[in-house]
């Protein structure tokens, strides 16, 4: 069996594919987007799931009798974990299968799926990278249809939501071609934090939630108290990705009224909103105090995660992905995990994409789609997906509630507090439910250079000293690219998409955006 | 022209009548000659040649390297490559960082090999795999363990100028845009010194030795030797030299991914990562024909420093007879 260790700087595509998520790129972006925790390892064959009872049934239809190779890949940390003791316990059950596990980060994906696909010798089940819309996979005829494959696709499509089986997102010419295995139901930015440091400098998150002030405040004083050896804040700056993501939860927790990057009802790109730019002065102010950790500039998330184990820092803002890492790496470490700071008493709840991560597509020149519709089939099960909680973790929750329940009685009480917030999300509308032509926009938009994210490293490194200039110009720009990206898809391909399709008059910014809502808009 | 006499006009007549007169038989009799050039005749038409000539047609194109269709449009590409800002950025970058690592790591590596090329110096051969060590040792782990020196935080770089007094607060070498740039151009040259560095020691070790006696003798001191003997006579190898360092620090994708991915904000973005980020590493749909059009042009660029290389090798040569018919006089 291939086993790597992701390497770090995976998260990369981070940026990538939130701000195509944001853009309505759809299930090729969502797919991306479950890989922003970045590479941690996992895959080592050790983990947790080596004590995992698999009920995997019998298979269903035309399943091999000679030997047989499965091959999957995907961007692998907490996920190895699971997929390397299923892959074992699936090998046990069928001594003629092979099961060939291959977990790499976004940019080697990104090279080897579409090598693999021109060469027909691709994965037979893939985690599509932010750089293949499935509507394009679909069209070139690289990915096949999953309902002859997956045993009883109908009641898999009673059990799983709407949301999953979206036509245009998930479903073309009535057929599904990729399966969410996870919900992006979990918050990307959660300030993971040092107990020790914190509670030394009088501050609790955990029992006070930071606000805007008491944030700077707490990080002034651990930088004072740790007289050059311990600092307030850490923040990814070489990995701006992130960045962006940090400005744009602290504007929608604020009140900013967007959905993914465009503000409602206006359906304007929100770069020079008072919030963001509220929001980024806050970093520009915590850098003024002192507080960031020196070298911030030059790190990525996953080289500023080892700095607050070690004292360094006192927080970092990361997904859950992060929990689940120091639980299993660090059980010493005395950790605590709060929401990210809010400038009022009423903070809105982040949204999240609704239409799943963690996604596998069927290679259509598979030899073994029989094997692979097994596969998919149990992982999606309620015990497939149960086994998922318990052994991917909070980091890759699964896409069923029930499962996500099952599978979270022995976490940690960090890992508890990460599914308490993410239940406090509220599903974003997306445009491409509204109009999956959005798609056809998204293949021909080339968004800016510099965009937002450079822009933002730029003004943290020094390199602009206009904030609101600068973001009035990555915004124009935007709004000239998504012009002329509706322009081009309509010319070339007969989209239908328009503006308007970013935007929705009816959306409650405190409650989830349903099916029926699509409707009223 | 001298008449030949007759035995010997037999003997070339039998010599031309024993050589092959038709390119079949001249292709026949090298036959082993052409079989063993085969494999790297076939090696470089797949792996050199297509993916160039390949590289041309894509040019051409608007292709994102997924699909299946490549849209032909002309020069559209190089024209907005003409006008693209952040190309010119990253061109104007790249020849600064050569500007500037270039001269640098030549007198750094001529004086090395002036030094260890003294027979008397004890250990030399061992100063010489120091000096060489980081050619061989794999530039992505130079550059993360770089990374790691150079960190404002706990990196040693910035423990020892603290307690020398050179700095009074830790330098950000990597995250600073200022700075970035010429701290990854220092790596490069004490990574690349080595290899120059030879490159000197085969040219000092052409100087005859009796020209050097000859000058003590004389009762020159070691700075006139070196400036009447040592430089005029590798002159012509400098000439290459340089050529073949300039050429080099072009490339240096894997130094600068490894340690800075081309940030902060751009400031070590050089071209080679300018065109990774266009047609792998984008945040949006790759553009595998722009970024093509982007490295034809900024491989012509280098193919003209490369011809400057021929060129200067003709002088180099020219140089060098005309040396040693001085020395001969």
């Amino acid at each position: 069996m291939t086993q790597r260790r992701t390497l770090p700087g995976a998260g990369r595509p981070t940026r990538r594919t939130f701000l195509a998520a944001s853009a309505g790129l759809g299930a090729a972006a969502l797919a991306g987007l479950s890989g922003c925790g970045g590479g941690f390892g996992g895959g080592d064959g050790s983990g947790g799931g080596t004590d995992l009872e698999f009920d995997i049934p019998d298979p269903a239809g035309d399943f091999p009798s000679t030997d047989v190779t499965i091959r999957l890949v995907d961007s692998g940390d907490t996920k190895a974990d699971f997929w390397n003791a299923f892959a074992e316990a699936y090998q046990a059950k069928h001594d003629n299968v092979t099961f060939q596990y291959d977990p790499l980060p976004w940019n080697r994906i990104e090279e080897v799926v579409p090598l693999g696909i021109r060469n027909n010798s691709a994965h037979d089940l893939i985690q599509l990278p932010g750089n293949i819309p499935l509507s394009q996979a679909v069209s070139e005829g690289w990915v096949a249809p999953l309902d002859d494959y997956m045993p009883d696709f109908a009641d898999w499509q009673q059990r799983f939501p709407d949301t999953y089986q979206v036509e245009g997102v998930h479903v073309f010419d009535g057929q599904q071609y990729i399966v969410p295995i996870g919900t992006d139901q979990r918050h990307f930015q959660i300030i993971h934090y040092n107990k020790q440091l914190m509670n030394d400098a009088g501050f609790d998150p955990e029992t006070e939630p930071l606000t805007w002030d008491t944030y700077r405040e707490a990080a002034r004083k651990v930088t004072e108290q740790g007289d050059g050896q311990a600092y307030g804040v850490i923040f990814e700056i070489n990995q701006p990705g992130r960045l962006v993501q940090w400005v744009e939860y602290m504007a929608r927790m604020a009140g900013l009224p967007i959905v993914g990057n465009i503000l409602q009802p206006s359906g304007e790109f929100h770069h020079d909103s008072d919030e963001i730019v509220a929001a980024i002065e806050l970093m520009l102010a915590l850098q003024q105090d002192g507080s960031v950790f020196p070298g911030s500039s030059s790190l990525t998330a996953p080289e500023c995660w080892p700095r607050v184990v070690r004292g360094n820092a006192a927080m970092v803002s990361a997904g859950p992905w992060v929990t689940a890492l120091w639980d299993r790496d660090e059980p010493d470490f005395d950790f605590g995990v709060a929401p990210l700071p809010f400038p009022n008493e009423n903070p809105w709840p982040p949204g999240y994409v609704t239409i799943g991560g963690d996604m596998l597509t069927m290679f259509a020149g598979s030899k073994v789609k029989e094997v692979a519709g097994d596969v998919l089939g149990y992982v999606t099960s309620l015990d497939g997906q149960t086994r998922w909680a318990e052994n991917a973790g909070v980091g890759n929750p699964p896409v069923l509630a029930e499962a996500r329940e099952a599978g979270s009685t022995d976490y940690s009480d960090q890992a508890k507090t990460c599914l308490e917030l993410a239940e406090a999300m509220v599903g974003n509308p997306e445009p491409v439910i509204a109009n999956p032509d959005v798609a056809l926009v998204t293949k021909h938009e080339q968004p800016p250079d510099p965009g937002f994210a450079d822009v933002l490293q730029a003004i943290l490194v020094g390199e602009v000293s206009d904030v609101r200039k600068a973001l009035r110009e990555v915004k124009d720009r935007a709004e000239r690219a998504r012009d002329e990206a509706i322009a081009k898809a309509a010319k070339v391909d007969g989209s239908t998409a328009t503006r308007d399709d970013w935007i929705f008059p009816n959306w409650d910014p405190t409650k989830d955006y349903t099916i029926e809502d699509y409707d009223g808009r | 022209m001298a008449m030949l006499r007759p035995a010997e006009r037999l003997a070339g007549a039998d010599r031309t009548s024993g050589s092959p007169t038709t390119l079949r038989e001249r292709l026949w009799n090298s036959r082993w000659c052409y079989v063993f050039m085969l494999p790297s005749l076939v090696l470089g038409a797949l792996f050199t040649l297509y993916p160039m000539i390949s590289s041309w047609y894509i040019s051409f194109t608007d292709w994102s390297g997924l699909e299946s269709d490549k849209r032909f449009v002309g020069v559209e590409n190089y024209r907005e490559a003409v006008g693209d800002a952040a190309f010119w950025s990253a061109f104007g970058r790249t020849f600064a960082f050569t500007a500037v690592a270039v001269p640098v790591m030549l007198i750094l590596a001529l004086f090395a090999a002036l030094v260890l090329n003294d027979a008397s110096l004890r250990m030399r051969a061992v100063f010489r795999t120091m000096f060489f060590l980081p050619v061989v040792t794999t530039t992505a782990i130079v550059g993360v363990v770089m990374s790691l020196i150079m960190n404002p935080f706990d990196g040693p770089l910035n423990a020892v100028l603290l307690d020398l007094g050179l700095i009074d607060r830790p330098v950000d070498f990597l995250g600073d845009p200022d700075l970035a740039l010429w701290s990854v151009a220092g790596v490069f040259v004490w990574k690349w010194m080595g290899m120059s560095m030879i490159y000197w020691l085969v040219a000092l070790q052409t100087v005859p030795q009796e020209l050097y006696e000859a000058a003590r003798v004389d009762g020159c001191t070691r700075r006139q030797t070196h400036r009447h003997i040592t430089v005029p006579m590798i002159t012509p190898f400098a000439v290459v030299i340089i050529l073949i360092t300039f050429v080099g620090a072009l490339q240096t994708f894997p130094l600068v991914q490894s340690m800075t991915q081309g940030g902060p904000a751009f400031a070590t973005e050089l071209v080679e990562l300018y065109i990774y980020r266009l047609a792998f590493a984008a945040d949006f749909t790759p553009r595998l024909g722009y970024a093509s059009a982007v490295a034809v042009f900024f491989g012509i660029t280098v193919l003209i420093f490369t011809l400057a290389q021929v060129w200067g090798v003709r002088r180099a040569g020219a140089m060098q007879s005309d040396v040693k018919e001085v020395n001969r006089r």
